[in-house]
């Protein structure tokens, strides 16, 4: 019998190694999403007061909402998950 | 509310001001660019909102059994993040289109251009330098729901003022060269 298996050959095989890299995969999408989503709030504050109109603290919740929601996820992902 | 946030054309916008107002400068037009030139982004946005489901369909019909590795907790994280993404390309769409505006005040020209995500450019030019406005409408869909490029001449650093894709671009160019010859006349 062979058991000369390489790395790669084990992690195809492997469901739990699979699962890993699919995490790791995740957290990073999520970390980038995440600091997005802050760029997002800081962009809504200067456009803001660029042109100022009554919906503009709207926007400011919604994108404050949204970095609350990626960084609740991102955590979750890596200490729930 | 909903005029707020959904206007391409306001005649003296209420609540509405702008950087570097002064404080007997009167806002006259709030433009933006046409709605309907926000069909491509919102078609792609609904494309890409119902795309789970239809790989879940497709998955389910080819019994595919790649991604049975994956638990309940992974693919709902998953799903949740595909929403949040298509949220933000909804989201920062809306707000490229909301926060480009051309305003015309009973003392200049503004065009505030916002490019991609954090590029902000604000140019103006004072309405007694305006020489020459023209309007163009070229095409099938500006015809159909009347908006074109608006050109204005000045005779300033910046040669050229362009609203691009406004809303009746003949009522805009009229209310712009009334205001440029009262302004001229009084000088």
């Amino acid at each position: 019998m062979n058991y000369n298996l390489t790395a790669l050959d084990i992690s195809l095989v492997d469901p739990i190694t699979l699962l890993f890299l699919f995490k790791i995969a995740l957290v990073i999408g999520l970390s980038i999403y995440t600091l997005f989503s802050l760029v997002t709030v800081r962009q809504t504050v200067l456009l803001g007061g660029t042109l100022k109109t009554d919906v503009n603290p709207f926007f400011k919740i919604i994108s404050l909402m949204n970095l609350a929601a990626s960084t609740f996820l991102l955590l979750f992902t890596i200490f729930v998950l | 509310m909903f005029k707020a946030c959904f206007s391409d054309i306001w005649e003296h916008p209420s609540k509405v001001t702008f950087m570097g107002k002064d404080k007997d400068e009167k806002l006259i037009l709030l433009m933006r660019r046409h709605i309907i030139t926000n069909l491509p982004w919102a078609i792609t946005g609904a494309a890409l909102f119902f795309l789970p489901m239809f790989l879940t369909f497709l998955i389910n019909l080819g019994e595919i059994t790649a991604f049975d590795f994956l638990s309940p907790g992974y693919i709902s994280v998953l799903l949740i993040f595909w929403y949040l993404i298509v949220f933000m390309y909804f989201f920062e769409n809306y707000l490229v289109w909301f926060f480009n505006v051309y305003l015309v005040t009973n003392k200049r020209l503004v065009d505030v251009d916002f490019l991609g995500v954090i590029n902000v450019q604000v140019t103006d030019a004072p309405i007694e330098n305006v020489q020459d406005v023209t309007y163009s409408v070229s095409g099938i869909v500006e015809t159909v729901f009347n908006f074109g490029d608006v050109k204005i001449q000045t005779a300033g650093e910046r040669r050229e003022v362009e609203f691009e894709m406004v809303p009746n671009p003949s009522y805009v160019q009229d209310v712009v060269s009334d205001l440029a010859s009262g302004v001229n006349n009084e000088l």
